[in-house]
């Protein structure tokens, strides 16, 4: 066996058994990033490869075609150079359908049609249909974050000064769909032993922060991008609140592949396409953000047991 | 027993009558009510003869007749930009514009530049197009959307975030309140009912907030969620309007849709047959006559008519 087949077959085995994981471990846990082996060669990326096509749905908080026109300050990422550098350097088309509304999107990604996602990763896990779905690269934000996590927030002059005072206080959190503040924000109670008193539901920020302002809860865990890249920035400003305690850090924005779909060279080789056309920078100044690796991460078992749950 | 039979009999017709006078009516699309204006409206508003006018982009105010053909086009002066059109009890055309400036603020180092409503103007005009009287607001920084309510106007300024109830006779703001009011992307407009109560699209706070008269908050209704009782976006609704049967009717952007609830806001209906109005977070000229006809401007410098499909 040469080189280039072992490396084919390795890759095969890889595909079948990350697959294989995904569907037997739904209600344990679900590794969702599809490994990265940097130094390895990638075998399915010939000099001259055929036209690959690939379709995503794309709900991204920082593109201009998904955001809050609000935002368009810093919400201003742009697809269409990468999408260009792709078709004339890789021959890949990498063909994008924008849902600025996230319910249509979720809806979207459930009919299958679609090979892949870019959004908040929790966006897509949460949908039942997407065991087959792996995180192919991340996505930084335009100042190089490539994180995600929930905030606690209180007013800025509220007598709650730590996590610990929340106990008994009424608190508005995130639905199920919004994993860093919902699943996230409720460990983070539970690791400091903090009960809440009345939880308020809220499936926007922008609700969350509404019935914070109008003293209807005494504290709100909102997304940590939600006072500068979201429609909050409207109603109030960053500095009118205090945060009292971060959650954990899951990614902010992947780029995600189904493997049904998809056969594991194609994926490979558009991810390496993407990869070099970010290390190079070539993608111009109309991306605001950078391709990464994916890091690894786990949605809680308590979460994919209730995923589609509303 | 047959006396037993009777009186669950009346019952059930009585409850059922009861739930049928609360139900929304069901609308649809008039396919064969087709108006081109040339240019995209910005604000329409129904007379006592049941015209519709028009302020446009352009700066023509266009008067359409209830059968759809063009009455009237002028071009009032005015300083500023076209923002609104109001129609008083006399039938004469309020036109309001807005005057901005650019400011610029800086971000993580970099320079932002927005438009900043500085202030706002009228001239009204009568159904000839001929000019009755002009001026200033004074104390008002924008005029985004304006009716008359007896003998006051009532005018949302996006840049106050704020009802404000203006005596044009006596040239000041009588009153003015900012209460249960979350604007968004410089959106912001209401209506007022045949109770002249005043209900706003609270589209930050995924409400429609009713005001009192005296300009005091009623209770309002609407929150962020998945279904067709619930607002989606980002930020909606962009327009409110009160039937002649007191159902609500709400229009969201981005994904259009235009929904008529029942009086209490309880449940709503999908108008049926409804495009796609306007792309991304922009407002969506909506209006109502007194036979219950709902008027809808788009983009497409197009106009709607919507009416009751049973």
């Amino acid at each position: 066996m040469g080189s280039t087949e072992k490396n084919i077959f390795l890759l095969a085995a890889f595909s079948a058994a990350f697959l294989l994981a995904g569907c037997l471990t739904t209600s344990k846990t679900f590794e969702t990033a599809l490994p990265y082996l940097e130094n390895e060669p990638c075998p399915s990326c010939p000099k001259n490869p055929e036209r690959l096509a690939i379709t995503l749905a794309v709900n991204d908080i920082y593109c201009e075609d998904t955001a809050c026109s609000c935002v368009r300050y810093i919400a201003n990422r742009k697809y269409g150079e990468l999408q260009k550098e792709l078709r004339e350097k890789y021959n890949i088309d990498l063909n994008l359908k924008y849902f600025m509304e996230p319910y249509d999107f979720d809806a979207a990604i459930a009919t299958r049609k679609y090979d892949g996602a870019i959004s908040k990763p929790w966006r897509v896990y949460a949908v039942p249909e997407t065991s087959s779905y792996k995180r192919l690269l991340d996505i930084s934000d335009p100042n190089g974050n490539r994180w995600l996590w929930g905030i606690l927030i209180v007013d800025k002059g509220s007598k709650f000064k730590k996590l610990a005072d929340l106990n008994g206080v009424n608190i508005a959190m995130g639905n199920k769909c919004a994993y860093e503040k919902h699943y996230s924000a409720l460990k983070l109670l539970a690791k400091h032993a903090v009960k809440p008193g009345k939880i308020t539901w809220k499936a926007s920020c922008l609700e969350s922060v509404g019935i914070l302002l109008d003293g209807k809860v005494d504290a709100a865990a909102i997304s940590n991008y939600a006072l500068e890249a979201s429609c909050v920035v409207d109603i109030a400003k960053k500095d009118d609140f205090r945060i009292l305690a971060e959650t954990e850090k899951i990614p902010l924005t992947s780029v995600m592949l189904d493997m049904r779909k998809v056969p594991m060279r194609d994926a490979e080789r558009l991810r390496r396409a993407l990869l070099a056309i970010s290390n190079t920078e070539a993608e111009g100044k109309d991306f605001h953000g950078k391709f990464l690796a994916p890091t690894h991460w786990t949605p809680s078992r308590k979460a994919m047991e209730e995923r589609g749950k509303k | 027993m047959k006396k037993t039979m009777a009186i669950l009999t009346m019952i059930t017709l009585v409850s059922l009558t009861a739930m049928a006078k609360k139900q929304a009516p069901i609308y649809k699309v008039d396919d064969s009510y087709k108006v081109q204006l040339g240019s995209t409206a910005l604000y329409i508003a129904v007379d006592s003869k049941e015209n519709i006018w028009g302020i446009l982009r352009s700066g023509e105010v266009v008067g359409i007749s209830p059968e759809g053909k063009e009455i009237k086009r002028f071009k009032p002066e005015m300083e500023g930009s076209p923002t609104t059109i109001a129609i008083d009890k006399k039938d004469n055309i309020t036109v309001l514009s807005t005057k901005t400036e650019k400011k610029t603020f800086k971000y993580k180092g970099r320079s932002i530049t927005r438009s900043v409503p500085v202030a706002a103007y009228y001239s009204i005009y009568d159904k000839a197009g001929k000019k009755i009287k002009d001026g200033e607001f004074k104390g008002v920084q924008s005029a985004s959307a304006a009716h008359y309510a007896k003998d006051k106007l009532i005018i949302a300024d996006v840049g106050q975030r704020s009802l404000i109830f203006y005596d044009l006779t006596a040239g000041k703001i009588k009153k003015k309140t900012n209460k249960g009011i979350r604007l968004c992307c410089g959106i912001f407009d209401f209506c007022v009912g045949p109770d002249d109560m005043i209900y706003v699209a609270s589209l930050g706070a995924f409400k429609v907030q009713p005001f009192r008269p005296s300009g005091t908050t009623g209770h309002g209704f609407g929150q962020r969620g998945r279904t067709v009782n619930d607002f989606h976006g980002c930020c909606n609704p962009v327009s409110v309007a009160i039937l002649p049967d007191k159902s609500i009717v709400t229009v969201e952007k981005d994904t259009t849709r235009v929904k008529v609830y029942d009086s209490k806001g309880k449940t709503a209906k999908l108008v049926e047959g409804i495009q796609e109005l306007v792309k991304g977070c922009r407002h969506i000229p909506l209006a109502v006559d007194k036979k219950g006809n709902i008027y809808l401007a788009s983009n497409k410098s197009t106009i709607i008519k919507c009416v009751k499909a049973h």
